[in-house]
């Protein structure tokens, strides 16, 4: 068990920056969840982490120890790859013991630990089988069985997900924070499934082009994104954006966004009111805006006309896809609305949850 | 018109869907015989000298002469214990197995290790290296025959087991090293990694991981070679040309006269020579048609 701190650190393969001055401090017994497209640098910032790439600039630890120049068997770490990563021609307890053997661990306890970590992950019947025998999930779960068979300090988590199906992916999520909470070791975890890391992480550490965008809480990711990136990165449906201005009109400060004019709630009057006349980005969550009639009690509703452009059924709601003006926005409203492509459909922002960014620097205002 | 288009209609579908599939069958029917036509006629090419050669084998002489082309009227299996006896056949084919184990078994350890290091490491003048190896397989063996032969002269091991040992290392190194490494850079990083990760040296990486997966590669490189140098007859000629020395094709060139040959014996030699690169296909066939690197990644 051990905390993890990043220090400044860059990396850069050739021109390309990877990583650009990254710093956070990762807790003990913590779920840190490294999320952000393809190219973010958050891959290139675990395999820094692993000792797989050799730092730039700045210094990582794991705990109070510098391991700058600790090679990997060094570090007290464990990783499970995208590819799971294990050896064709060892069988399922060989890949698992292959680590503890080469350090020299008596035979009986890497029979011991092997066994109780197969027990963990429910794969004790699969120990005898190589790993072409196996189903991607069953390999899923060798690969992690390699990593905690070492009772390591940290746990590195590669994209483990990405090769399973739907399904199996949502089951496998639930057990990887299950096995956090059981194991109580630092977990560090790579995704570019936002879900994912909305539903395992402790914290989430979003990246964009190299840089921390912001890094908190999953819900506080949600309800108060730092930036416009984390805003429409955070949540699906992603957020909706709107060029606005903010204007005064009858002592009311509202934000015009040309189609549409919402007021702005009053405890959000102090932030904003620095910004009237000003042009921003008015962001409101698909789940935000309302189908009318069937507006939820108490909240701060904002009338708004549309244009239906497709409808999605998912059942349980329906995904509408609108245009006010010529502008398109998604919102996910109750499923007994009878809105048909073409038709006008009248919405209500829930104003509570409004956001807005400023239009230079995308950092949010509210 | 529109009314025949009515009432044909519900039987359209029927008819529409019949001439294609006929014109496909026969189209099917072409391309068969064009695919397997050229397939059967060069198995044809391969197995009848193949054929012939072991109806040879087990003919009289005089059969020889009369009856070049069927079967053989009466089988004289004696001519394999005449040719294995006399003739020095099994020192022949004696040396011809040491060359051959040697040989290979360098080439496959020193062409790995330098595949490997070429694939996975990143060294000043890793390419030079490269396109050095690669271009060594643009240069005949002949070309080089009389300045290899002053060398191996000078270093004392003109008509030796080492030199010729060397000689076959250095010519197929190019070929080795290029497969090697080509073979290296297909196989998934993160095994390697991840074998990293596990605590694993550079050698252990190499011997334990790396290695075992590129049995597929190892394994018909070691049939590609094994298979030249078992055949191979002019480095053989020039550089191991004494007697107790001499690998089987040399020796059985050697049986031919110039009045007379035993021709059935001959071929008898002949066969003899042809078993060891048959069993060694088989056993490794499945290396070069299987591999093991299945399961490894995702998939």
């Amino acid at each position: 068990m051990a905390s993890v701190t990043y220090e400044h650190v860059s990396k850069r393969f050739g021109d390309v920056v990877a990583v650009n001055d990254l710093s956070i401090q990762v807790a003990d017994k913590e779920f840190l969840v490294f999320v952000g497209p393809s190219g973010c640098g958050k891959t290139t910032s675990l395999r820094l982490l692993a000792g797989l790439e050799e730092l730039s600039e700045g210094n990582i630890y794991i705990g109070d120890r510098l391991v700058n120049d600790v090679a990997p068997k060094d570090r007290d770490i464990a990783m499970v790859f995208q590819s799971y990563a294990l050896y064709p021609h060892m069988s399922v307890y060989d890949n698992m013991a292959f680590g503890l053997k080469l350090r020299k661990t008596p035979k009986a306890e890497i029979d011991r630990r092997v066994k109780e970590s197969a027990g963990i992950l429910g794969i004790e019947s699969l120990l005898d089988r190589k790993p072409k025998q196996l189903s991607g999930g069953q390999r899923q779960r060798v690969a992690v069985g390699r990593a905690i068979v070492r009772h390591p300090a940290v746990f590195l988590f590669d994209e483990p997900l990405s090769n399973l199906d739907a399904k199996l992916r949502v089951q496998t999520r639930a057990e990887l924070s299950k096995l956090h909470k059981r194991l109580g070791t630092t977990f560090i975890y790579v995704t570019h499934d936002q879900v994912e890391a909305m539903t395992m992480a402790t914290r989430i550490a979003v990246m964009n082009n190299g840089l921390l965008q912001q890094v908190d809480t999953p819900q506080i990711l949600y309800d108060k994104p730092g930036n416009l990136f984390v805003a429409g990165f955070i949540g699906s449906p992603s957020m909706n954006f709107f060029d606005a201005t903010i204007v005064e009109s009858d002592g009311k400060l509202l934000v015009d966004g040309g189609s549409f004019r919402v007021e702005v709630p009053d405890k959000k009057k102090g932030t904003l009111l620095p910004h009237k006349g000003k042009e921003v980005v008015f962001g409101i969550r698909p789940e935000d805006i309302h189908a009318k009639p069937y507006v939820p009690p108490g909240i701060l509703e904002a009338d708004v006309q549309a244009k239906v452009d497709v409808t999605e059924l998912m059942g349980n709601e329906i995904f509408v896809y609108a245009l006010t003006g010529n502008k398109s926005f998604i919102a996910r409203v109750d499923p007994r609305c009878r809105a048909r492509a073409g038709e006008q459909i009248e919405l209500a922002f829930n104003m509570d949850n409004m956001h807005a960014f400023d239009q230079k620097t995308e950092i949010a205002i509210v | 018109m529109s009314s025949e288009a009515s009432r044909y209609a519900g039987l359209a579908p029927v008819a529409v869907a019949a001439v294609p599939r006929r014109r496909w069958n026969l189209w099917h029917r072409v391309n068969r015989v064009a695919v397997y036509g050229p397939l059967i006629f060069l198995t044809v090419l391969a197995v009848v000298p193949v054929i012939w050669m072991l109806f040879s084998s087990l003919k009289s002489l005089s059969e020889f002469y009369t009856n070049p082309w069927l079967w053989p009227r009466a089988w004289h299996w004696e001519n394999y214990t005449r040719v294995w006896m006399g003739a020095s056949f099994g020192l022949y084919f004696t040396n011809s197995m040491i060359m051959v184990t040697s040989s290979v078994s360098g080439m496959i350890i020193i062409g790995s290790l330098a595949g490997y290091a070429l694939a996975r490491y990143q060294f000043v003048g890793r390419d030079s290296v490269l396109y050095y190896f690669i271009s060594g397989q643009i240069i005949p063996g002949q070309v080089v025959l009389i300045p290899l032969f002053i060398i191996v002269r000078f270093l004392g091991l003109l008509n030796t087991r080492q030199g010729l040992f060397l000689i076959y290392l250095a010519a197929a190194m190019p070929f080795v090293v290029f497969m090697m490494q080509g073979y290296f850079k297909s196989i998934s990083r993160e095994i390697e990694e991840a074998a990293r990760m596990d605590g694993a040296s550079e050698l252990r990486i190499f011997w334990q991981i790396m290695f075992p997966l590129a049995r597929p590669g190892i394994g018909s490189l070691a049939v590609f070679q094994s298979l030249w140098i078992w055949n191979e007859f002019l480095f053989a000629l020039v550089f191991a040309n004494k007697p107790h020395l001499r690998t089987l094709p040399i020796g059985i060139v050697s049986t031919i006269g110039q009045y007379f040959t035993d021709y059935p014996a001959y071929f008898a030699g002949l066969s003899v020579a042809m078993l060891p690169s048959i069993i060694l296909y088989l056993i490794t066939a499945k290396y070069m048609l299987r591999s093991t690197i299945t399961g490894a990644v995702k998939g």
